[in-house]
């Protein structure tokens, strides 16, 4: 069985539900249980349990619209969103060509999904 | 959000990847006897669920026939070479909103798809075919 992360744990998950709606979530977690489940039907029934996002899920989440697009790369676990307009995220890293890029990066992508998430929202950009 | 292989492809992509690259799996099961009209009699329809562990080495699940591993997105990345990109990107058609692409060598490829499952797996059916995986 591969091990590579494939969904937010325990704690990731608590700190995505105060910043995520649970549309967007697609797991959750049994009382209990440190695996979780797959949502099946309406997604308003686990409002009671601890949520969980996928990978897929995350990137979903990201943006997507005319001045950005999100990229994942694998080699070093890698997201970047990519702004083609002027000067528009504060805390960028890099400056390309005057795009600005915001990037994090993780040993898998779950985490790098989850970094890039969280910094997004200080940034009131998600 | 498409975020795990779907029967068919699990089928397809078990034929082509190693069993260990998977995390999740497909536990086939029959229901066994139902009752019809006041008589039993037995169904032989498969039906089909998921499991983060091997299906059949579950003692309560003991009437699975058979395990597809299944692939999720995370998985199938995974499998992809070093380099590999998932762009999502506004797109013309919602077809397209995925964009899976490799650079080998001089070759670069690209799939698209509106999720990045199926850009994932159709990108390693690609390198499969060419022998580049």
């Amino acid at each position: 069985m591969a091990t590579i992360k494939s969904h937010t744990d325990i704690e990731q998950s608590k700190k995505l539900a105060e910043i995520l709606p649970i549309e967007s979530a697609d797991m959750y977690y049994a009382y209990g249980a440190t695996t979780p489940n797959i949502m099946i039907g309406s997604k308003e029934i686990y409002y009671c349990y601890p949520i969980c996002w996928s990978l897929a899920a995350l990137l979903s989440v990201l943006p997507n619209n005319e001045n950005i697009n999100t990229n994942l790369s694998k080699g070093g676990y890698r997201i970047s969103t990519l702004e083609y307009t002027n000067s528009w995220f504060v805390d960028y890293e890099d400056e390309i060509n005057g795009l600005n890029n915001c990037v994090t990066s993780a040993d898998n992508p779950v985490d790098a999904a989850v970094e890039m998430i969280i910094k997004l929202n200080k940034l009131k950009q998600l | 959000m498409k975020s795990y292989t779907d029967l068919e492809q699990s089928k397809i992509l078990s034929k082509i990847l190693s069993p260990k690259t998977a995390n999740l799996w497909w536990g086939e099961r029959f229901e066994g006897h139902v009752e019809l009209n006041g008589d039993y009699i037995m169904d032989d329809t498969p039906y089909y669920y998921l499991s983060f562990t091997k299906p059949s080495d579950n003692n309560y699940s003991q009437d699975t026939i058979r395990d597809i591993p299944c692939w999720s997105f995370a998985a199938l990345f995974e499998v992809l070479p070093d380099g590999t990109d998932i762009t999502k990107d506004k797109s013309d058609t919602e077809n397209e909103k995925y964009m899976c692409t490799v650079g080998i060598k001089d070759n670069i490829i690209s799939t698209f798809a509106n999720n990045p499952v199926d850009a994932c797996v159709e990108m390693i059916l690609k390198l499969h075919e060419r022998k580049m995986l």
